[in-house]
């Protein structure tokens, strides 16, 4: 890559970014309603506080929201270039460390659940294609095509009913025991694996069949392909021409497709999250719009949207290397 | 291996059915509205009255100080345990707490409260009358999220000395001893150096004179452990240890012993009824659904006879039955429920009566003159939208349904909740429902809601007032007028009997129904749950942490 | 779920054009056995939709029985809290998740395909200017961000299908814009150039049979992703609730506080779970078949 291409690229990202910026801004603050205003309960039972005109008042300039909007534009900017995400309004902290605490729990489940669904699929992905036309390879690509269907935030309630209420396997809810002392970090680690297992299981299996359907199609396309006819020729063993050859050359567009399911996989976070009460960024996120927390609400989707275009970014770069002929 | 995975799914699948079916055969009786009518209790005998440890549902809801909690859920329940106030509240009233007993001057302005002696915050420094007013001062500055008191009231805070001292108000506040019960004094040696209190959160933020100190807190996982204060001025300590844990279904950890205390649904009640190990009681109806009509946009629902009319075409004991399963209690049209102190039973009930809605809405001049089913009048048909938050458009689908049949059109329209609020707020509805708690508190909320004469106490809240929806009666201005300088708890009484009774027969807005949930907790754990005589949940109450003796005792 | 692989495509071929002009029946003779499966079950449920009132002996929204009826004589499938027949429900909702469906596909698909090849036939500003904002919509977490925009426009069932909308036009679009390109520099279309074809020509004779057969197979794919979405939006209350789509009855089931404690999950959750899962499945086989039959080479692409 020249040096003006890099240049481009460079120009694109930001003003990428910079449109980001402002739809963060501007989007959270449409919303109707401010966060002081609040009248009633979002659930049957629960307490709010209800502000006075005076309190109200108190609490917008506090967070200077008295101030004209696109001097609180620049504000948000000129602070952001400094890494100054702003205060919580919800939570009353800054909302780096609210980002902080949860993000992580998200990656982690995230980064479990790929790791996992592209593993897996893989193997069955190969299985299926070695034994292409047979009946086996039909009844798991039917059975899988199926599963995969099921909305990932009901299979995660039956997974809870399952494993949690029947069996009593696992934990109902968050990340780690509360109040645990632990013994030492792979205590602590197995205490952490023990939460996150039934989130990274429903979201795995959510991401399963696409992995799995693009491995074992890649592989059949390429077992016709010639250099693979001549590795048979050449005398290999099926073994070694099937992992060596074919699923070397599968293996590319499935780490592809992996990049691009980021984006995705946030989305479902959101619902598994839901349904695990699981501390991470998508149901801190739901809250942050239920009270119009805009800080929040701006610095989670940066934070998200950043990452994404990081991803997307280099999945580009994989790409372009494959496939030549797309260049603009 | 390639056969694994189906039957893996196969075998999930067998088992969720096995699950689910086993899990409904034990209960499968279906209870519908027996349980309106008082709190009915179940259990044999009493249970722990002392516990080491008690589990509740937790959930972060901020650093348990005034500024850094969050402004929904029990956070300020959960400040109450740290920080005290002047008084607090039993199941029946107001009791001393810091300050041991208080005096009002006659035009009702001055308030001297004398404090109890030897009284020391958590950090063994002692508490004085300075920390009062400096609790108020610096809260004029700096706004807590809850638990405030409106400094807009306030003259000014006098020390006396070090055991007494004097609020000056403006003007007379009937309810004003009650909003102290809630008003938590923080310290002074604390808080004088901070200059953000909303960013101040380490360990010296949750120093008060509380019955607990606070062991630890997460905030990522919403855990909280209190451990009692040795040195707390007050009556014993009866939990050791309160800890409130994160859960995902409240029922399911509690069935599973993870927390011991839940709140269940009606149509499993038999699960715990006439067992040992439990407590099944109804929490009193403290929490409820209002339904506004905009009076000064449609000034055709000024007509009294039109607002009567829906409140008997509405049925109000379905939306209990249906969409409560029976846990609750149809609203009082004189606003205050059934279990507020001050309730005036005599009023008139508005029974779902289709016949007399429409006899009535045929009085006012509204008939179906085109024979759409909808009633009109000089060519305006009576036809309205209904705005609510999307978790309460079943609400709204009973409610279609009803008025329909008395011949008045509703569109269901469904906001996102803080839409709604803002509509409200801004008068920009045609009709409206919306759902929040206390109403149990202090009478004086009728005042604030339904009264549109200007005054200082509560004249600016956020929430809908008359003014907004357009609502004025003189009457009941006038009696407003006086139960806010009424200072005899008898008389003030008195007054209020008779605001329900106009409200009831002016129908401002319609209580459609309150909430009676019924809580469980395990006997051999911990038995000492109250209700505060304004709030309508027993995990909220300091009471109900403490050993009920001295000034905590049981009335 | 549409899958985010960016497939590359062979060189085109004639059978593209003759794909998609066969006969249904020609189509339908080379799917396998659960291509038909699904598109039984697609036929199925269009017909409840289609009929739903002959079938249903009761309006979905009005209360004509108890609260909470198990399965009976009179109700088919019980009824819900408010005593409102959950057949009907299915009956009527199978037109409301099909419409969901449809018309964010189809508006998504078309339009964003038609975006696709016009930018990259066009090129330069067109093509920056849709790639930018291409870019933006990939860059931005669409779930979370559904969840800011449903809050913003108000839960309703034309705002649900407009966001859906929002985030499903840019596959389409880039696939196909990335086909053009792929294509534009072919030798064969650079003739036609030469020989004096119009641009409408080139895009009608040349590069329209090539993408469409991708747009159809991905139009298949948004629709199971919009009918999933709503579902999923309505599970965290963001979906149109006065709306009976199958998600929301979904969405009410599951909020009923003790669903799972007692019998009602039987025939208040289940029916609405197994129409919305033979729903999408059905479209997942037959999405899957098409792209066999459209073009075998297709079946690289994978996903969905």
């Amino acid at each position: 890559m020249n040096e003006k291409t890099r240049n481009t690229l460079i120009i694109r990202f930001v003003i990428t970014l910079l449109v980001i910026l402002a739809i963060n801004f501007f989007l959270p603050r449409m919303m109707p309603g401010d966060p002081f205003s609040t009248t009633s309960s979002d659930v049957q039972g629960e307490d709010i506080v209800t502000m006075t005109e005076e309190q109200r008042q108190y609490f917008i300039s506090y967070y200077g929201m008295d101030l004209p909007l696109h001097e609180q534009f620049f504000r948000y900017l000129a602070n952001m270039a400094h890494g100054d995400f702003g205060q919580s309004i919800y939570y009353k902290i800054p909302v780096t460390s609210v980002i902080l605490i949860h993000l992580p729990w998200t990656i982690l489940i995230i980064f479990c659940a790929t790791a996992l669904s592209t593993a897996v699929g893989i193997i069955l992905g190969l299985i299926s294609a070695r034994n292409r036309k047979k009946r086996s390879d039909r009844v798991m690509m039917t059975g899988l095509i199926a599963f995969s269907e099921i909305p990932s935030f009901l299979l995660g309630i039956i997974l809870l009913l399952i494993f949690c209420v029947w069996l009593k396997l696992l934990p109902l809810a968050g990340a780690v025991t509360p109040f645990a002392h632990y013994a030492g970090v792979v205590d602590q680690a197995l205490d952490i694996a023990h939460h996150a297992f039934l989130p990274v299981l429903t979201l795995a299996l959510a991401q399963l069949t696409g992995v799995y359907l693009l491995t074992r199609n890649t592989l059949i396309t390429v077992s016709s392909k010639d250099y693979i006819r001549t590795a048979y020729a050449k005398g290999l063993g099926e073994r070694i021409v099937w992992t060596r050859h074919a699923l070397r050359n599968a293996l590319l567009p499935v780490v592809t497709r992996t990049g691009f399911m980021i984006g995705l996989m946030m989305g479902g976070a959101v619902l598994v999250e839901t349904v695990f009460s699981y501390p991470g960024i998508g149901l801190t996120l739901r809250s942050a719009v239920v009270n119009r927390d805009y800080a929040l609400i701006q610095g989670i989707l940066l934070v998200t949207a950043v990452s994404i275009l990081l991803c997307n970014l280099l999945v580009d770069q994989v790409y372009r290397k494959l496939d030549p002929r797309v260049s603009d | 291996m390639k056969k694994s995975g189906i039957i893996i799914i196969v075998i999930a699948l067998i088992c969720l059915a096995v699950v689910l079916a086993g899990c409904t055969s034990q209960n499968s009786s279906q209870t519908t509205s027996a349980s309106t009518g008082s709190a009915a209790t179940s259990g044999a005998g009493q249970g722990a009255t002392q516990a080491e440890i008690v589990h509740l549902t937790g959930g972060d809801y901020g650093y348990p100080q005034p500024f850094t909690i969050y402004p929904r859920g029990p956070g300020s329940s959960k400040v109450g345990m740290i920080f005290d106030s002047l008084l607090e509240r039993d199941e029946k009233g107001i009791i001393p707490w810091l300050a041991e007993r208080w005096e009002i001057s006659a035009d009702g302005k001055e308030y001297t409260f004398y404090l109890r002696k030897g009284v020391k915050w958590q950090d063994d420094l002692p508490f004085t009358a300075n920390d009062v007013k400096f609790t108020t001062e610096y809260e004029m500055k700096n706004v807590p999220v809850s638990g405030g008191i409106e400094t807009e009231l306030i003259d000014s805070v006098k020390v006396i000395d070090d055991n007494t001292v004097k609020f000056i108000l403006k003007e007379p506040a009937s309810s004003f001893l009650y909003k102290i019960s809630s008003y938590r004094i923080i310290p002074e040696h604390i808080y004088r150096n901070v200059t953000d209190p909303a960013k101040f959160l380490n360990k010296s933020a949750v120093i008060g004179t509380g019955p607990y100190k606070l062991a630890e807190y997460n905030k990522e996982h919403g855990s909280y452990r209190y451990v009692a204060n040795e040195g707390f001025w007050g009556p014993r300590v009866a939990v050791k240890t309160v800890e409130f844990i994160p859960v995902s279904n409240e029922l399911i950890a509690f069935d599973q012993g993870e927390i011991d205390f839940s709140s269940v649904t009606p149509d499993i009640l038999d699960k715990y009824k006439d067992n040992p190990k439990y407590r099944l009681v109804q929490q009193p109806d403290f929490w409820g659904y209002e339904f506004y009509f905009n009076m000064k946009k449609y000034p055709e629902l000024k007509d009294v006879r039109v607002r009567q009319a829906f409140a008997y075409a509405i049925n109000r004991s379905e939306l209990v039955d249906k969409i409560q399963r029976g846990a609750g209690e149809p609203g009082n049209l004189g606003i205050l429920p059934d279990n507020h102190i001050w309730y005036n039973a005599d009023q008139p009930e508005y029974a779902w009566d289709l016949a007399k809605a429409k006899t009535l809405l045929d009085e006012a001049g509204w008939k179906d003159t085109d024979g759409d089913g909808i009633r009109d009048k000089d060519g305006k048909k009576l036809s309205y939208a209904l705005s609510l938050a999307s978790t309460e458009v079943r609400i709204g689908e009973l409610i279609k349904e009803r008025l329909k049949e008395a011949g008045i059109d509703i569109q269901v329209k469904a906001l996102e909740s803080k839409a709604r609020d803002t509509n409200l707020k801004k008068g920009d509805f045609e009709l409206l429902v919306s759902g929040f708690g206390g109403w149990g508190q202090d009478a004086d909320y009728l005042r604030t809601r339904y009264s549109d004469a200007k005054t200082l106490s509560g004249s600016n809240t956020v929430a809908a007032q008359a003014s907004v929806i357009g609502y004025h009666n003189d009457a009941f201005n006038s009696l407003a007028a006086s139960e806010v300088k009424e200072l005899d708890d008898a008389k003030r009484k008195q007054i209020v009997f008779e605001m329900q009774k106009v409200l009831a027969d002016d129908i401002p807005t319609i209580p459609l129904f309150y909430t009676k949930t019924w809580d469980v907790w395990t006997l051999p754990t911990y038995d000492g749950w109250m209700n505060m005589y304004d709030h309508h949940a027993r995990t909220h109450s300091k009471l109900s942490y403490l050993v009920r003796e001295g000034i905590a005792a049981k009335r | 779920m549409v899958s985010g692989f960016f497939p590359r495509y062979g060189m085109p071929g004639g059978s593209f054009l003759k794909g998609m002009i066969d006969t249904s029946e020609s189509i339908l003779s080379r799917f396998s056995i659960e291509g038909k499966i699904g598109l039984c079950g697609i036929a199925l449920i269009l017909i409840v939709a289609l009929f739903a009132p002959l079938l249903s002996a009761y309006p979905p929204d009005k209360i004509t029985g108890n609260s909470l009826e198990p399965p009976g004589q009179k109700h088919l499938l019980g009824t819900d809290e408010l005593g409102m027949d959950i057949w009907s429900q299915i009956c009527y909702g199978a037109r409301m998740s099909l419409v969901i469906g449809l018309v964010v596909a189809l508006i998504a698909g078309i339009g964003g395909g038609i975006l696709g090849i016009l930018a990259g036939y066009l090129g330069g500003m067109a093509d920056q200017l849709l790639m930018r904002t291409v870019d933006i919509l990939m860059a931005l977490p669409s779930f979370p961000l559904l969840i800011v925009i449903s809050a913003f426009m108000g839960p309703s069932i034309v705002n649900v299908i407009l966001v859906l909308i929002l985030f499903s036009w840019a596959k389409p679009a880039r696939i196909a814009r990335a086909q053009t390109l792929a294509m534009k520099t072919n030798t064969y279309i650079i003739a036609a150039k030469n020989y004096g074809g119009t641009p409408f020509y080139i895009l009608r004779q040349h590069i329209l049979p090539e993408v469409l057969p991708i747009l159809f197979v991905l139009i298949l794919g948004i629709t199971s992703y919009a009918i999933v979405a709503e579902s999923g939006l309505a599970f965290l209350g963001l979906g149109d609730p006065t709306s009976k789509s199958w998600g929301m009855m979904l969405y009410y089931a599951t909020s009923f506080k003790s669903i799972y404690f007692t019998p009602f999950w039987q025939w208040w959750l289940i029916p609405p779970l197994v129409a919305l899962i033979t729903l999408v499945t059905s479209l997942a086989f037959i999405s899957r078949d098409l792209e066999q039959v459209l073009d075998p080479r297709l079946r690289q692409a994978g996903g969905v």
